[in-house]
């Protein structure tokens, strides 16, 4: 019968036995296009979502581009015991507790000349977080600045006693300093930190002035006419100023709160007195942050640009803020180590600790390596 | 499909692509962050409740008057303005403005804001050299015969060794008449009068309430846990917690030596006392016990009955609770309460008010009712009375039983919210009757 067909009758044939057999198979390049138009879409959703958080992706690439670099702990001389080495070993986006050093100082860079390596000074505040994502609990467990114990080298080795703040400036700041820190916790107090967040005042002060600030009860009327001026602006390291944070509920700003915390020179319990403070003013912080929203993302990045550096995965960070709001503040332990004397060392007041008695207390609440 | 037609309807898809990466951006752009938002100026932002009489209350630095509904700004924000304090006779005010950093001054201001009088002159100047000469004046109350009483950070120095300079900086409570100078010569030279001497390194007494016969009701801060400085240990209290104690002083000794009489227990940390027009209720604030320690992010608002010739303090009612409550006074006729406590989200501190916190006096005027325009109280509002706190402890009994059942007990109704979005300073509101 195709004998019969004319010439024109041809091509039409051709092309409808072409569209029978597509219609034959026409799922392949069917589902291959849908793929790539739903790719499109996530890719672009993707990338407007990048744009969108572009600067807290920069700002947090900043401020944890750097890891704890803290070697195995060697020996302190005439220790009875050399430690064993101790490698953080959390595994990324686990349950599991885990361990975080926080770090408040000023960077005293202050006390320096403009690219010194030397010259900073100490960190103001240490506190030991312990999150058990778990058993939805919070220890924070603060030690004391002027804690005179040995102090260690991020390679883990002996340097010097001195007050366990000046662990920090004594390797010069900075991320060497942090990892000095923490050498120096890990090795004085038998315990593995897992991560670190360092912040510095303007930090802290920019991060409650976004968060719309902080509703605290101040304990007690915190005076103090000595009180350092070295943030907004003051070129003088050793200016003083004069503080009164009068006692009750208040909504404090970040200046305001930084005074509170900060100020400890009419306070009978001292630096007590002030980790206290800390302490109190980080549960508020804690609680403000828990009703962050992707909205407000950006500008808090922004606040912390250049002022804070952490080694906190992501995936940890919404248990220590809170963001889960599966750990109640009724669920945090405030604990302070009182174990020690007051002595004076190379002409400073310094604390004189009872190891033994702080090993104890510090092991209640952060198991011991 | 042609092949125009698929280019048209893949470029058409491209489109709708990047259509939704913007669309992705913006929605994450709009999210809610009003969670962080800046707090507003008080007169943009009507009240929620027409309360009877004037409120006038310090914001930002400012100093404003809510009559009804409508707020009237009496003073600029970002000035200092603080703590106001009606006048006996309620023909105008007296308030603090504060120099950050530096001194505070006392004022006497028209009830339009007008600066009347300044009070009180600070000796120094606005510079890191002359801190020493600088003075923080705060708390003032008129009482009778215009007794001017306010907490004033001097002496300064360590008293028992006056070459360790500076580091103790105390507030003691003073006295003089309303009207005269106070500087630091006229404190110097005893033209001032200090009427207590404040536990050292503590930050001191403040919150002065003169009582209508004489003396004074004031709070005194205390280490918690050191044996000579707290009259009470504080169970579950840490080293380096402070409490507070209300006292009264039925004739305090013109050197300032007399401790008074403790209200309330150092355990219940109460503070910021306000006592009615008839001296028979005192509204404080007091720190709840949660789990075996004090709190740290809650305050009660708590109300007690008072006898003033005896000295002796009712049972302690918690009638608002689980908040963070500060700041309290009493309305004209003495049965409702205003206060400070966050709102749910922002957290800024707002005034709310209590209905029949105390028991109509039986000279009282009718009691206050809310407008039937107001709207209801926040989803975040605290918890009223029901949910007192257990481990109140009753005021310790000085030389007198307790008074608290001689009069019929309060019945307090939930706290309404009356202002929002504001970012009250924590000083206590003034509720005047006009």
């Amino acid at each position: 019968m195709s004998l019969g067909r004319s010439p024109e009758a041809e091509p039409r044939l051709r092309g409808s036995i072409r569209r029978r057999a597509s219609r034959r198979h026409p799922r392949i390049p069917r589902l291959r296009s849908i793929l790539v138009v739903i790719l499109g879409f996530v890719l672009s959703g993707l990338l407007g979502a990048l744009s969108f958080f572009w600067p807290t992706i920069t700002a947090a690439v900043g401020a944890t581009g750097h890891t704890i670099q803290v070697t195995a702990p060697s020996a302190v001389p005439g220790s009875p015991t050399a430690l064993p080495a101790v490698t953080p070993t959390l595994n990324p986006g686990s349950q599991a507790p885990f361990t975080v050093l926080l770090l408040g100082s000023d960077n005293d860079g202050k006390f320096t000349t403009a690219g010194a390596t030397s010259g900073f000074c100490c960190t103001q505040s240490m506190i030991l977080v312990r999150v058990d994502p778990e058993a939805g609990s919070v220890t924070m467990l603060s030690i004391p600045r002027d804690l005179y114990v040995p102090l260690y080298s991020p390679g883990g080795s002996y340097e010097s006693p001195d007050k366990v703040s000046e662990a920090f400036g004594f390797n010069g700041g900075g991320t060497s300093g942090i990892d000095s820190e923490i050498s120096t916790v890990e090795n004085d107090f038998h315990i593995q930190v897992d991560h670190y967040v360092w912040i510095g005042l303007q930090g802290l002060i920019n991060l409650i002035d976004e968060v719309g600030g902080i509703d605290i009860v101040a304990s007690h009327p915190v005076m103090d006419d000595d009180y350092p001026y070295d943030v907004e602006g003051s070129t003088n390291p050793n200016a003083a100023d004069r503080v009164a944070v009068l006692p009750g509920a208040q909504h404090m700003d970040g200046v305001e709160a930084l005074e509170y915390v900060r100020s400890r020179h009419d306070d009978l319990s001292e630096d007590i007195g002030r980790n206290v403070r800390q302490q109190q003013v980080l549960v508020a912080l804690r609680q403000k942050l828990s009703q962050l929203s992707v909205g407000d993302v950006n500008n808090v990045a922004s606040a912390l640009s250049g002022e804070v550096l952490t080694d906190v995965p992501l995936t940890q960070f919404p248990f220590l803020l809170g963001l889960g709001k599966d750990i109640e503040s009724g669920s945090i332990q405030h604990v302070f180590l009182t174990q020690y004397t007051t002595g004076t060392e190379n002409g400073e007041d310094v604390l004189l600790p009872d190891m033994g008695a702080i090993l104890a207390q510090v092991h209640k609440y952060f198991p011991a390596t | 499909m042609t092949r125009p037609h698929k280019l048209v309807t893949w470029v058409a898809l491209l489109v709708l692509m990047a259509a939704f990466g913007v669309g992705v951006n913006r929605y994450l752009a709009s999210s809610d962050g009003s969670a962080f938002a800046a707090a507003k100026n008080p007169v943009q932002e009507a009240s929620q409740l027409d309360l009877p009489g004037t409120v006038y209350f310090a914001d930002g630095g400012g100093l404003y008057s809510l009559t009804g509904t409508r707020v009237t700004q009496l003073q600029k924000p970002g000035q200092g303005w603080t703590q106001p304090v009606l006048l006996p006779d309620a023909g105008g005010l007296l308030a603090v403005k504060v120099t950050t950093n530096y001194y505070s001054d006392l004022y006497e201001l028209s009830l339009t804001g007008a600066v009347q009088e300044q009070l009180s002159h600070d000796s120094g100047q606005v510079t890191v050299t002359e801190l020493g000469n600088d003075d923080w004046l705060y708390y003032p109350a008129v009482g009778p015969d215009n007794t001017l009483y306010f907490s004033y950070d001097y002496p300064k120095g360590d008293v028992d060794d006056p070459a360790e300079c500076c580091y103790q900086v105390d507030f003691s409570i003073w006295k003089t008449t309303l009207g005269t100078l106070i500087d630091r010569s006229a404190v110097e030279n005893h033209g001032i009068s200090q009427e207590s001497w404040a536990n050292y390194y503590t930050g001191g007494d403040v919150s002065p309430v003169p009582l209508s016969g004489g003396g004074l009701i004031y709070v005194d801060y205390e280490t918690a846990t050191d044996n000579t400085e707290v009259s009470t240990p504080v169970p579950g209290a840490g080293p380096g917690d402070e409490v507070s104690q209300i006292r009264m002083d039925p004739a305090p000794n013109p050197d300032g030596t007399g401790a008074g009489t403790p209200l309330t227990q150092p355990g219940d940390d109460c503070a910021q006392p306000a006592l009615n027009a008839a001296q028979t209720e005192i509204a404080m604030i007091c720190t709840p016990v949660v789990d075996g320690a004090p709190s740290s992010t809650e305050s009660d608002l708590v109300v007690a009955s008072f006898d003033a010739t005896t000295g002796t303090l009712g049972p302690l009612d918690r009638i608002v609770t689980g908040t963070l409550a500060a700041s309290p006074a009493w309305s004209p006729d003495g049965t409702d309460l205003i206060y400070e406590a966050p709102e749910a989200g922002d957290g800024y501190m707002e005034l709310w008010y209590v209905k029949g916190a105390a028991p109509p006096a039986p000279s009282a005027t009718p009691a206050i009712s809310a407008s039937p325009s107001a709207k209801p109280s926040v989803s975040a509002s605290p918890s009223a009375k029901g949910a007192a706190t257990p481990t109140a402890t009753p005021m310790p009994a000085t030389n007198a039983t307790p008074s608290a059942e001689a009069v019929p007990t309060p019945n307090p109704s939930a706290p309404r919210q009356i202002t929002s979005h504001l970012d009250l300073d924590g000083s206590a509101p003034v509720w005047a009757s006009s």
